[in-house]
């Protein structure tokens, strides 16, 4: 029992960065804009969110600077790709060196840990919650607030004015702002929202996860949540399967250990390759999803 | 008319002025409450240019516009909105992944209006899906909802452009109905069309509007006639000299033997054995109320959609099991519904557009650009286009884009020619250039198919007619037994079937 636990707490602690990131790129991407900076918005909210709350001694201050700094750069590549129509994937990629440049620029003097006391507590109740309670609520809030938002934004997903909005502006900008949908707007919102997520996840693993801070330190998780938004198809519910079952499979080895299962550990360092290729192949069949006008330029 | 002292609309000097095109040059135009008023001219002409002014689409260059004598600023499409102003554009506003109801939802309608819209929709018996998806629906389709929710929209104004291109008769006079209704109302509709007839009908007054300019107003239309008003948008129509038609041959050169399709998973309909040859030389009608498989038939004979070979011959080879590549390879040329965006890629140029269809303007993967400019030319002057190839598809008007997209197909000299509407909303003197286009196409020994929901096309084109209905294909009448009663009744699935392949087999004995 203590086992299993322990087991959900690990995989729940490696799922969220990947949902956290995730459920803001779905966002971003439902609007019509990709932004491939993942991994350096991502490196930029770990480094501020770690020093911030090393220098303060709050984790609820560095988490808050982790999201509002990944947003502001968030906010420059949405007016570059947005506003000036710069080429997303060319910007994307930009951005991945911009946010991991910064990052170390400002974690250059940060402390090797964090100061002790520095930590986030669970949510009492929620964390009695039978089954999977200790593991979503027990440790920190975040793992539940990833939970909760990708709940929050299924159930508004297509029957709120906001989720249309959203849903219009990356389907077809030209008819949605027709209909009186500020197209602009919405975008520039979702990418900054994406990049808030973004630096959460970052802060998460640089306060949380690990907990310190160290160049490169995500660990190509950006990318791995990029890949989470194509594998779910654009859709909130099946995201959260997939960032939990990636977050599984990265604990592979845990999990053939507690049980005594006699496996290579080479075959489960390849789980997570090979369920990425069992998804594709069962997503491929359904090809509608995309955004229609994800990544183009608007007004053409 | 006791408000006219205060028009509802008053527009002065308006300018719109694009590159080298002027499209709206200082338009005067008053539309008082209680009015339909028809705006009319050529393609071209800027109707769909002042149409988007007003939505808050498009800010103009010059001019003013006065709502209920005050001054304002049509700066966004919700500004609009908010003044009682609802618009149909030419090629819509829909959002092609989303639902029927949620785009009527991000149109504006709330809960209330989404009420009286499927009550609307019941009783005219106008089906619209509510649920399925909108890249489901045809282009007739689209148009239907489009005026739809135009009309329950509650607004004092409602812009619409070519609401009725590509409706059949019974609907468009439901439509005309309505229209009226909400004239009487005391609001005002802003109306523009290609069929004259429909403006003798429905409107009170008439504005022609040529090259960006007013050229013509008319008030007292019971005492026009369709000829005067054809004459003031486009000039001195030629008239018209059926060509004589020579009897097509009796080579098949398209057989639908048993053709069966599965209906689409949320929308759509199942296509049941249909049987029918169309002959070199023959132009064959496929009529129809929108939305009884017409879409369904075009993607599966287009190759957009395969299905078993035999079910389907091009002249004697079975090509039901080839795409649309192997098609056009074989002679088949296709001028779909949706013009933009299934015919032509908006965001390229013409000359492009034609490179995408067009065979032999490559050599070793490097493109012949002196070759392709010719050809594009050509097309271009075919249909009296004056735009050099360079110029973007988008922006073109939309008769334009209609004109382009037939003289590119017409160019690859089919052997078979299939045809969605090819008429939509061109002008009256184009609409006859491109039905003496097809007629000689038909008369090299070329088959056509043209299906559409406008009569009046298929009966200035069609050899025989055939009624698709609920997704089954009538037999194919010769044009001297259809009369429009007849029609009517087989569009509306009224005609028993057995009946008419009855009466065909008489008249084929
Ligand atoms: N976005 C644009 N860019 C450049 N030129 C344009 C654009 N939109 C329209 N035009 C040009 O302005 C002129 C008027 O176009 P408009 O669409 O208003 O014509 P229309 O009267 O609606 O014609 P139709 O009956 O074919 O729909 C045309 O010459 C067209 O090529
Ligand atoms: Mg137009």
């Amino acid at each position: 029992m203590v086992l299993e636990s322990a087991l959900l707490d690990a995989t729940a602690r490696s799922a969220t960065p990947l949902l956290l990131a995730g459920a803001g790129e779905l966002v971003c991407e439902r609007a019509g804009v990709l932004n491939l900076g993942l991994e350096g918005l991502m490196l930029m909210g770990a480094a501020s969110g770690f020093v911030v709350a090393s220098a303060s001694g709050s984790m609820a201050l560095g988490l808050a600077t982790a999201a509002g700094a990944a947003a502001g750069l968030a906010l420059l590549y949405g007016l570059l790709t947005i506003h000036a129509a710069l080429n997303q994937v060319a910007c994307g990629l930009g951005f991945v060196m911009l946010g991991a440049g910064l990052a170390t620029v400002i974690g250059r003097d940060a402390p090797g840990q964090l100061p002790a006391g520095v930590s986030l507590g669970g949510i009492p109740w929620l964390e009695r919650l039978p089954g999977v309670g200790h593991a979503l609520f027990g440790q920190d809030v975040i793992a539940g607030f990833a939970v909760a938002l990708v709940l929050i934004m299924a159930l508004f997903w297509r029957s709120s004015k906001l989720g249309l909005w959203l849903h219009a502006a990356g389907d077809a900008p030209d008819a949605a702002r027709a209909m009186g949908v500020p197209v602009r707007l919405v975008r520039l919102m979702a990418v900054a929202f994406g990049g808030a997520m973004s630096g959460l996840s970052g802060g998460y693993l640089s306060l949380i996860y690990t907990p310190m801070w160290q160049e490169g330190m995500t660990a190509n998780r950006g990318w791995i949540a990029l890949a989470l938004v194509v594998f779910a198809g654009w859709r909130p519910v099946p995201l959260l399967l997939g960032a939990y079952l990636f977050g599984a499979l990265g604990k592979a080895k845990e999990f053939a250990q507690a049980l005594g299962l006699a496996i290579s550990p080479y075959a489960l360092d390849a789980l997570p390759y090979l369920a990425t290729i069992a998804v594709l192949a069962m997503l491929s069949r359904n090809r509608f999803g995309a955004p229609r006008a994800l990544a183009r330029p608007w007004p053409s | 008319m006791a408000e006219a002292a205060v028009p509802l609309l008053s527009i002065r000097g308006l300018r719109k002025i694009y590159g080298q095109t002027v499209a709206n040059d200082h338009i005067d135009l008053t539309i008082a409450a209680g009015e339909v008023h028809a705006l009319l001219g050529e393609n071209g002409a800027g109707k769909s240019t002042l149409v988007k002014i007003l939505a808050g689409l498009t800010r103009p260059d010059g001019g003013t516009l006065h709502w209920r004598g005050e001054p304002v600023h049509l700066d966004s499409p919700k500004t609009a909105r908010r003044l009682g102003i609802a618009v149909v554009l030419q090629h819509f506003a829909l959002c092609p992944g989303l639902t029927v109801q949620e785009n009527l939802r991000l149109a504006g309608l709330d809960r209330p209006d989404l009420q009286r819209f499927k009550t609307q929709a019941a009783r005219y018996g106008l089906p619209v899906p509510l649920d399925s998806c909108v890249m489901h629906l045809s282009a007739s389709e689209r148009q239907r909802l489009e005026l739809l929710r135009c009309l329950t929209q509650e607004a004092q104004l409602l812009v619409l452009d070519e609401p009725t291109a590509m409706l059949g008769p019974a609907e468009s006079r439901t439509f005309m109905t309505l229209m009226r209704q909400l004239a009487a109302e005391g609001r005002a509709v802003v109306l523009i069309t290609h069929k004259l007839q429909e403006v003798l009908e429905v409107a009170d007054v008439a504005t022609v509007l040529r090259r960006g300019r007013v050229v013509g107003r008319l008030t007292d239309l019971d005492a026009a006639n369709a000829r005067d008003l054809a004459t003031m948008m486009v000039g001195d129509l030629p008239q018209l000299q059926p060509a004589p038609r020579t009897p097509p041959r009796q080579l098949p050169a398209l057989t639908m033997h048993r053709l069966s399709t599965a209906a689409h998973r949320d929308h759509g309909v199942a296509l049941q054995e249909l049987s029918l040859t169309v002959r070199r030389g023959e132009i064959l009608g496929i009529a129809g109320v929108a939305g009884n498989g017409q879409e369904e038939l075009l993607a599966v004979l287009s190759g957009l959609q395969r299905t078993s070979p035999a079910s389907l011959l091009l002249e004697d080879e079975p090509c039901g099991h080839l795409g649309v590549a192997a098609r056009r390879t074989l002679g088949l040329a296709y001028v779909p519904s949706d013009r933009l965006g299934v015919g032509t890629v908006p965001s390229m140029t013409l000359a492009e557009n034609v490179l995408l269809t067009a065979s032999g303007m490559s050599q070793l993967g490097w493109v012949r650009h002196g070759r392709l400019a010719v050809r594009t030319r050509e097309i271009l002057a075919h249909f009296h286009l004056h735009q050099p190839p360079q110029t973007r598809l988008a922006d073109l008007s939309g008769g334009m884009a209609q004109r382009f997209l037939v003289g590119r197909e017409i160019s690859a000299q089919p052997k078979v020619l299939l045809a969605a509407h090819p008429t939509w909303g061109v002008d009256v003197r184009c609409a006859q250039d491109i039905i003496a286009a097809l007629l000689e196409l038909r008369a090299k020994g070329c088959a056509v198919v043209v299906v559409s929901e406008d009569l009046d096309e298929l009966f200035a084109l069609a050899d025989r007619l055939a009624v698709l209905y609920r997704g089954q294909l009538s037999p194919a009448w010769p044009m001297a037994e259809v009369d429009e009663h007849r029609l009517a009744q087989a569009m509306a699935g009224l005609a028993p079937t057995a009946g008419i392949a009855e009466h065909h087999a008489l008249a084929a004995g």
